[in-house]
Order: structure tokens, then sequence, then C-alpha cells
């Protein structure tokens, strides 16, 4: 369309383009709509109707009694809401740093162009194919203190004298939540990464090693601010995933030993299906959803580079 | 000199990390192929002494896995087609169309990605009970397919992105209709971006655990995962039966896995990870 754009036939031609275009992209809508229909339906309706039930007292036969902020007040003076939140921050804090480092080495790693790193990144990646139930019950089984593989493991390396009661411990069974979640979840980091690392210019590394700069050179100054906005995506959904992880905790020490490892989530489903305070429950959860979302818009605004 | 370091040192490494990321699933394996008594045995043995295939046969014709397999396998598929049917037009529409608040609507769509699954939980099993699908396979299928609608959207909206906006069109201008147009031409190049979000509905959705445990109030409605959770509070455990089940869980997903992965990486590499 070399047309000269000054002549009057280009500039209606060009107008009517653009105008068949705006009724074209008026057609955006129609595909969208279904998508947006269901996740209105499927998961907008059941936030809203949480946010309803926080603010009501669930009683027997789903009987409903509003009782205002009631049930917010007793979670901001509940020690457990407390202990638990406190928890959960620490699991996370440490699981994603945990994540983000395991995974970001292993991708430097696989993208070295070694023989058989395909081999290498499809083992790899072989526990987030896993689902969490199935990682729970081994690490469970691993870890049992007295026929575990864990203890006899440590025992013949000589690390270890006695057997240690990893999911009876207080602080070991926090530590074990933890490895069992790192096992299950660094893959993803480390192919987020992986992924990010094929995407970086090779011209780059060459004109960095002709001005001669160090392998650590390199990392600081190529590779890791082009891997910036993934590093911030991956390390954001690790977050957002870790602070409602729920599934294997359930399965390993249901929050056990006395509430060491009570999470938020394990909180919440034990206050709604345990004790079927679902209006309590909701409350807690509304709160965890307040804080992830507060943190996530503080944590984009803050470190996303700008654009 | 500097590579043939970079050999002696990587090779090592890579291979001592794999073995221990690798050990959970072979000390899975090995247990499987136990007896009971000698999932007792102090030590433990690494390779099962006299190696059997009861463990497999008990959970499959005692207990009930047979079922719970059939109904994972149903809702996983089912999830995967429907979040596919959804995914596909939306991101097309966001690929294709600049229209008013779109940037506002594909935000919308990402932050239901933020809702924690346990606040949602309590809500829709109660929606379930008065609509009257508690406890049957649908409700499980809408759950999961809302649980990976979001991030399908946006994986495939960034590889309907890369396929050049005239390759439509001239098929527009030789006579398709936009639906042709898309099921002829953009679908076809997608394959890559289309088995990357299958293969992470399909996880999703057979991997879950809260919502199928919540909503399946009767045995026979148990997935997978419900079935193991309660082989784990029974009074006695059978590891080598739980390992079994465990396993056999797992296999499935490696098999999707297997087909799928590359598509998986070349989906993060031109939907996600550019942004």
């Amino acid at each position: 369309m070399n047309v000269n754009p000054s002549s009057p036939v280009a500039a209606g031609s060009q107008l009517l383009s653009r105008r068949s275009w705006f009724r074209g992209d008026r057609e955006g809508y129609l595909f969208v709509f279904p998508a947006l229909l269901f996740l209105t339906l499927i998961l907008i309706f059941p936030l809203a109707y949480a946010a309803f039930l926080a603010f009501r007292e669930v009683l027997p036969q789903f009987a409903m009694k509003f009782v205002g902020l009631a049930n917010f007040k007793k979670a901001l003076s509940d020690p457990h809401f407390w202990g638990s939140l406190r928890i959960t921050v620490f699991f996370t804090v440490v699981s994603v740093l945990l994540h983000m480092v395991l995974g970001f080495v292993l991708a430097l790693m696989l993208s070295q162009h070694l023989k058989g790193s395909v081999l290498f990144r499809l083992l790899l990646l072989m526990p987030w194919m896993v689902s969490q139930v199935v990682a729970g019950v081994t690490w469970r089984w691993i870890l049992n203190a007295q026929y575990g593989a864990a203890n006899a493991l440590l025992k013949k390396i000589g690390i270890l004298v006695t057997d240690l009661p990893w999911l009876a411990d207080v602080h070991l069974a926090m530590l074990s939540i933890i490895l069992a979640y790192a096992w299950q979840c660094f893959p993803f980091v480390m192919i987020m990464l992986y992924a990010g690392l094929q995407t970086i210019p090779k011209e780059q590394y060459e004109a960095a090693q002709i001005d001669g700069a160090s392998s650590l050179q390199v990392l600081r100054f190529v590779t890791i601010p082009n891997l910036q906005y993934v590093i911030l995506v991956t390390s954001l959904m690790d977050f957002i995933w870790a602070f409602r992880a729920f599934d294997f905790v359930k399965i390993m020490t249901d929050g056990g030993p006395l509430r060491s490892t009570e999470l938020l989530s394990i909180l919440v489903y034990r206050t709604s299906f345990e004790y079927y305070q679902f209006g309590y429950a909701s409350a807690i959860a509304l709160l965890m959803l307040l804080i992830v979302l507060g943190f996530s818009i503080v944590y984009t605004r803050l470190v996303m580079p700008k654009g | 000199m500097r590579k043939r370091a970079k050999i002696i040192f990587l090779y090592p490494a890579l291979i001592s990390v794999t073995l221990a990321v690798l050990f959970p699933l072979g000390w899975m394996l090995s247990t499987s192929l136990k007896t009971e008594p000698e999932t007792f045995r102090t030590p433990p043995t690494w390779i099962p002494l006299e190696p059997t295939f009861q463990p497999y046969l008990s959970i499959w014709q005692m207990k009930n896995f047979a079922r719970y397999f059939a109904n994972t396998a149903v809702v996983a598929v089912s999830a995967t087609l429907l979040s596919l049917l959804l995914a596909v037009p939306a991101s097309y529409g966001f690929a294709r169309f600049r229209f008013r608040g779109a940037r506002l609507l594909m935000s919308f769509i990402l932050v239901t990605q933020m809702l924690p699954s346990v606040l949602l939980v309590i809500p829709y099993f109660t929606l379930m009970r008065i609509v009257g699908l508690l406890n049957t396979h649908l409700a499980l299928v809408l759950a999961y397919a809302s649980f990976s609608l979001p991030f399908s959207t946006w994986m495939l909206q960034g590889f309907f992105a890369t396929i050049p906006r005239q390759l439509d069109e001239s098929a527009m201008v030789d006579g398709c209709s936009r639906l042709q147009a898309i099921l002829r031409v953009v679908v076809p190049l997608a394959v890559p971006g289309l088995g990357a979000t299958s293969l992470f509905t399909f996880l999703l959705a057979w991997n879950h655990y809260l919502f199928a445990l919540t909503l399946a109030t009767t045995e026979s409605m148990y997935t997978i995962s419900v079935g193991l959770g309660a082989m784990i509070g029974e009074f006695r455990i059978a590891w080598n039966e739980l390992m079994a089940a465990a396993l056999l869980a797992t296999i499935p997903t490696l098999i999707v896995y297997a087909f799928l992965e590359r598509y998986f990486v070349q989906g993060l590499m031109g939907g996600a990870v550019k942004g």
C-alpha cells in the first residue's frame, strides 16, 4: 500500500479502512465475552458470596445472621490467626527464596549447551508433574521417623546418629514441608528462568566476551538485567501459590504438631469444615486475599521496570 | 580450556542434583514393589528383596482405585476441553482486536488467578448444594476450567500475537468466514500454544485436591487425590499400597508431559515470558 498519503484517494481509503477496522475491533467483545461470563459465574459470583458470608454467622440448617464486622474483629484478636499468619509468611518467604535460588542455578546450568541437557531438563521437571498430594504422601513416607528413607540415608552417610522425628517435632515439621514443597516447585521456577534465558540475544554475550568480562560480570550485567521481567513475574506467581499452599501440608502434617505448620489455608479449612464456622472462615480467607492483593500491587509498583 | 573446566564441573553437579531430585520417585517405586512386612524393615532395603505386584492388584481390586481413576480422567479431560473452548476465542479476541477496555478486561482475567481456592471453596460448596450439583463431575469440571482459564488465555494470547494478522485476513479475503479463518489458519499455527495450555489444564485438574475433597460427598465420586488422602487417614497405613497408588496417579501426568513438554517450554517462551 505505497500510495502517497497526501492524495485524497489515499486519505479516503485510509479513513474507510480505519473505520472498518474500528467496526472489526468491536467484534473483539464477542470473542472475549464467553470467557468473561464463565469466570464471572464460576469465580466472581462465589467471591461475592464469600464476602456476603464474611459478614454473617452461619447457623445450623444454613440459617444466617448478619453480624457486621464481628468476624473480622474476631480474627484480629484471635492468637491462632496471628500465629497462622506468621507461619504462612515465614513459609512463603523461605520457600520463594529457596525456589528462586535453586531454579536460577539449575536454569543457568541447563542453558550451557551441554550434550544431554534436554534429558536433564526433562528429568528435573518431573517433580512438577507430580501432584501435591502425591508429593505429600511420598515425603511423609520418606520422612517417617522409624522406617523412612531420609533417616536411614543420613545415618548411612554419617550425618545423623539417631533418628530424627521429622514430622513430629515443632521446628523440623516446618523444615519438612518447606523441603517437600521446594522439591515439587523449584522446577517451575527453573523452567521459567530457562525459557527466559533462551530469549537473551547471543550478541550481548559475545560483546561482553570481547570486552573481557568475567563470568560473574556477565551474570551481573547481561544475564540478570535481561531476566528482570521474568524473575519478577515468576517470583510473584510463586509467592501467590506459596501463600495459599494447602494440599501437601494437609497430607503431611495437617497443620500439626501443635499447630506449628498450620498455614492460613489450613486454618480456613479447619474453621469451615471441622468447626462449621463458615462466616468466620470466609472472613479469614478474605483477609488472605487482601494480603496477597496488597502485596502484589506494592510489589509490581515498586519493583517492576517502568513500562 | 574454559570449556573443559565447565564440563568437568557441570556434569557431576547436574548428575548429582538430578539423582537427588529423582530419589523420591525411585523410593516410591521401590516401596510399591515390596511386601508389607518388608516396608517395616530397619534399615530399609533400597531394592525390594522379593518384588511383588500385589500392592497394585490390591488397590485396583480390593480398594476402589479403578473408579477413582475413571473419575479423575473424566474430570481432567472435560476440564481441558472446556478451558480450551473458552480460552481460544478469548485469547484470539485479545490478540487481534483493539477494543475499548481490553487491557482492563485482561487484568480482570489475570486477577481472578489470585483468588485463593480455600476462599472460593466455601461459597462454591454452598452454591453447588443449592443448584444440586454437589457430588457431580460437572461441579469439578467447571471449577477446574475456571482455574486454568486465566493462565491459558494469557499464554495463548501471546501465541496468537506472533501469528501475522495478514494470514487470517487473506484467508477471509479468499472467502473464509472469521471462524473458518481461525480454525483453518490460526489454530493449526498455534499448536504449541494449545499443547502448552492443555498440559497446564490437564495437570491442574488431574492433581487438584481441595475442591475434589470437599465436593465429593460419597466415596464413589472420589478422585485419585482424594483416594490417596483417605488412605493417609486410615488407622494403619499400608505404605506399599499407598506408594503403588501414588505411582499410578502419577503415570498419566508423566505420559501427557512426555508428549507436550517441548510445547510447554516453547509456550512459555512465546507467551508468558515475553509478557
